[in-house]
């Protein structure tokens, strides 16, 4: 069975002004369980606006999504917060880490709402945090620590609930390449693990580490590219000349 | 001219800070005129209560300068934080330093000229108002004021000049300081570690807090009361700040310690927050603690006193016209007989006995230790007898009691001492009379007396003989008055011996309505200020708690509870100054309590009834401005948080 289900999903933004703005147009495809799949696309093609559909963060205007058999667009705003905690994670491009919290309450934030007890807590924390390697920085809070480090304690964050599904937007957008290859290399080895990944991105070299690329524009899948047993190099390469054809408008 | 477009931009641009500003400076700008145009009234320095009004005048106008200037300087802070962005960005973009401070000058100088002019507008509008209002309080009618009091309008320009200048300078340092990337870099808010050291000053401010509320509770109507309570007041100040700033994050840090408790969904977001909001408005609420606290009891007091003066001056005059000393001869008497029908009065109620002069000093157990007159008080005295003889009581109050030797009768209109006496080696049980009509306090000492009713005085006290009658006189208070300072004069006898009521009523009016008119623009002054550090506090919570709505719902948190959350913990921010301000105002009270005491008021149901209606006011009015600046914050909230994508 497929764990997320799109088919011809529509956004329309102000539908009845004189200036209807149709971010989604027709969006089709399936995402079977383990996929690691990146979405690409020009500023504006409506990559965002996909994720947050997903995301249950905004609602399709027209199309049907479903996640593990769940109509998406039939939950109410709280039901789909509560099912936003329990079922999906998030990694943003400039982390969203509540400065308040330290990080270890940080990556506990969404299993506290979710009322788990301490010790779940503690339990499912430490294989997590030796994974990513964050374990002395636990207690110390947001501010205090790299941007490299942040992403981290956001992953953990989003990884603590076993979601079905983890939503990455531009999750490299705010590293330099180096960084940029750790937390690469870490949601390459989450995904062999078996975690689901979707991701946003503008970097071909990001999108080169899934295993599949969806291309948007103007509203509209516009091409897809499997990796396959491509090397890595070669891949990429492929993918900055279908961007390449996309932004120059060829066929 | 590009300057005074891009201070003009920027105006438009930041008019939700600004106007509010503008706004405040203004009202300042009026008070601090009102008070100085009062102060300058020629009319007013010919009373004969005049120098103390003015002295309070003076003493009012240096408190209102006084926050008038701590206000700027807070104001300007904020303002500062706001603007040091933009600041950076045409840092960037190549403007030298020196056209930055071009830029600073020119906003100051707008500024300035903004408020001076309107605030002196509403200031000349408003004084004439104020004034009829001090008139109405003092109960003088014949009070005149041009409607526009040049000088002060002069001063009042040069002092905010001066403000400005000070501000101006401060700005032009930090600029100075500040190279252009750190002017352009966000202020980024960080949870500190604290150590040891920040633990002990937290425990300080709750020790020095409880000693304030100590000290107050236990004042003595002494001499030292007020020495006492000002250093209750210095001692609530520190407590307050250490422990709004630290005490507050200590016992959040205990909280967080408690897994338990902590890790609870509700108490979670909200110890959090709480956390991080105490460690950046700690001293901005201990400050609107403090300024509601001043409100609260600058309020409470004048309006008691005020309210309380006929309790006063009955105490001080029971008839029209009380003398005391030797027994009157028939020639004194002639000449009260011809003062009388030289101004028209007709007396009547002549009253005349003897008591003993009134003693003063300490109670040790049940002895009370004579000093002797009220000439002899030092800082152990605290209260004073009187004694009269059961032959003079029967005849004066037409009563028939029979004592023995060794009972005595007590009235006093404060907390007297009853039961087993001994006053000058002579023992008595006294039993509490409910009602004495002719009560009095002869010296208007700050002791108010305790009356014993005995058989035989003690040996070795002097007496004095009190004559009084009541008089009617046709006509303004003024003949009144006259009458009372001709009879005085004719008998030659000093103000420590002869009491006129209108006399005495017209002083105290004037002192207290005095009071009572600088403690109310005081108290809008403080209002005034208050609100605005309220605003100030929305807005920059407004900005904070953008970001902070906005990840909670990314992680799942819905949108309902994330309101909640964060309105329950800017409420529950913005009522802890209120709280402590009445919790100051309860301990407060009993040592107000005893300063009314020495000003010879005292009514318990007045003072809770003033109390009650001061804090119902003052909770009304903080939730209505809390309910306004609200919808600022609501506004800033609702906005979509830019620049992530």
């Amino acid at each position: 069975m497929n764990l997320l289900h799109l088919s011809h999903l529509k956004r329309t933004y102000h539908p009845h002004s004189a200036h209807p703005v149709r971010a989604l147009k027709d969006i089709s495809f399936d995402v079977d369980p383990g996929e690691y799949i990146a979405i690409m696309g020009e500023s504006g093609a409506g990559k965002s606006t996909l994720l947050n559909i997903i995301a249950t963060l905004e609602k399709a205007s027209a199309g049907e999504i479903k996640l593990n058999g769940q109509n998406l667009s039939a939950l109410t705003v709280d039901q789909a917060a509560k099912y936003r905690r329990e079922h999906l994670g998030f990694i943003f491009q400039h982390f969203n880490l509540l400065n308040s919290l330290s990080n270890r309450d940080n990556i506990y934030l969404p299993l506290v709402l979710s009322k788990t007890a301490v010790s779940k807590m503690e339990k499912r924390l430490q294989p997590l945090a030796s994974s990513l390697g964050i374990e002395n920085i636990l207690d110390r809070y947001p501010a205090e620590i790299s941007g490299g480090q942040q992403q981290r304690i956001a992953i953990a964050r989003a990884l603590i609930t076993h979601p079905d599904l983890l939503l990455a937007d531009e999750p490299t957008g705010a590293l330099d390449s180096n960084t940029s290859n750790e937390i690469l290399d870490l949601f390459a080895s989450v995904n062999e693990n078996g975690q689901t990944i979707i991701m946003v991105t503008h970097s071909a070299a990001a999108a080169s580490r899934a295993k599949r690329t969806l291309f948007i524009k103007d509203g509209r899948i516009y091409h897809e590219l499997f990796r396959g047993d491509n090397p890595f190099k070669k891949y990429q390469e492929e993918i900055s000349q279908t961007m390449m054809t996309l932004t120059n408008g060829g066929e | 001219m590009l300057f005074i477009k891009l201070v003009n931009s920027s105006f438009k641009r930041n008019q939700r800070s600004y106007f509010p500003y503008l706004v405040a400076t203004t009202m300042l700008v009026a008070i601090n005129y009102i008070f100085l145009a009062i102060g300058r009234n020629a009319s007013l320095k010919k009373l004969n209560t005049g120098t103390a009004t003015s002295a309070l005048l003076a003493l009012g106008f240096c408190f209102i300068f006084l926050i008038t200037v701590a206000f700027l300087i807070y104001v300007n802070r904020f303002l500062w934080r706001e603007r040091r962005q933009e600041m950076g960005l045409y840092s960037m973009l190549g403007m030298t330093r020196r056209n930055l401070q071009l830029l600073v000058v020119i906003e100051k100088s707008y500024l300035l000229a903004s408020s001076l002019v309107a605030g002196l507008t509403i200031g000349v509008t408003f004084e004439k108002l104020a004034f009829l209002g001090l008139g109405y309080l003092l109960k003088i009618s014949h009070l005149t004021q041009p409607w526009i009091v040049p000088a002060a309008l002069g001063q009042t320009a040069l002092l905010m000049l001066l403000l400005f200048v000070l501000i101006l300078f401060v700005d032009l340092l930090k600029l100075h300081r500040l190279s252009p990337s750190q002017l352009w870099k966000p202020v980024g808010t960080t949870v500190k570690h604290h150590g040891i050291i920040y633990g002990l000053a937290g425990l300080l401010g709750l020790i020095l807090l409880v000693a304030a509320y100590w000290i107050a509770l236990t004042i003595k109507p002494r001499v030292s009361a007020i020495t006492h309570f000002f250093l209750a007041v210095l001692l609530l100040t520190i407590g307050t700040y250490l422990f709004f700033i630290i005490g507050s994050i200590v016992f959040l840090q205990l909280l967080q310690k408690n897994k338990g408790y902590y890790y609870q969904p509700r108490h979670f977001i909200a110890v959090s927050g709480m956390r991080q909001r105490m460690e950046q408005n700690g001293a901005s609420l201990a400050t609107i603690c403090l300024l509601c606290s001043s409100i609260l009891v600058i309020l409470f007091t004048s309006i008691t006193l005020y309210a309380g003066i006929n309790n006063t001056i009955r105490s001080y005059a029971p008839q029209d016209v009380v003398m005391s000393g030797q027994r009157l001869n028939s020639q004194q008497w002639s000449t009260i007989e011809q003062t009388a029908k030289d101004h028209q009065a007709t007396i009547s109620h002549r009253l005349i006995y003897t008591m003993t002069a009134p003693r003063y000093g300490y109670w040790q157990g049940d002895r009370f230790i004579n000093q002797g007159n009220i000439l002899k008080m030092n800082s152990q005295t605290s209260s004073s007898v009187i004694l009269l003889t059961t032959k003079e009581y029967n005849r004066i109050t037409n009563n028939h009691v029979h004592l023995n030797n060794d009972q005595a009768l007590a009235y006093s209109s404060n907390k007297g001492h009853y039961g087993r006496v001994r006053i000058n080696n002579q023992q008595y049980h006294a039993k509490k009379l409910a009602n004495y009509p002719l009560y009095f306090n002869l010296d208007h000492s700050i002791y108010t007396p305790t009356f014993y009713v005995v058989n035989h005085l003690p040996a070795g006290l002097p007496t004095t003989t009190v004559t009084c009658f009541d008089y009617q006189l046709k006509g303004k208070t003024e003949k009144q008055i006259n009458f009372e300072s001709a009879l005085q004069s004719q008998l030659k006898l000093t103000t420590s011996n002869f009491t006129g009521k209108a006399t005495i009523t017209s002083l105290i009016n004037g002192l207290y309505g005095g009071l009572v008119f600088i403690g109310i623009l005081i108290s809008i002054t403080l209002a005034i200020t208050t609100t605005i550090v309220i605003y100030f506090k929305q807005i920059t919570e407004g900005y904070a708690d953008q970001e902070r709505f906005a990840t909670m719902q990314q992680v799942g948190l819905s949108e309902k509870e994330t309101i909640k959350s964060i309105h329950s913990q800017v409420l529950m921010v913005f009522l802890l100054p209120v709280i402590g301000a009445l919790i100051n105002l309860c301990f407060a009270f009993p040592a107000i309590r005893q300063i009314m005491v020495q000003l010879s008021l005292y009514n318990l149901p007045l003072m809770i009834t003033v109390g009650v209606i001061v804090t119902v006011s003052l909770l009304v009015l903080y939730l209505i401005i809390y309910g306004l600046t609200t919808c600022t914050y609501r506004q800033i909230v609702d906005q979509p948080l830019t620049g992530h994508h």
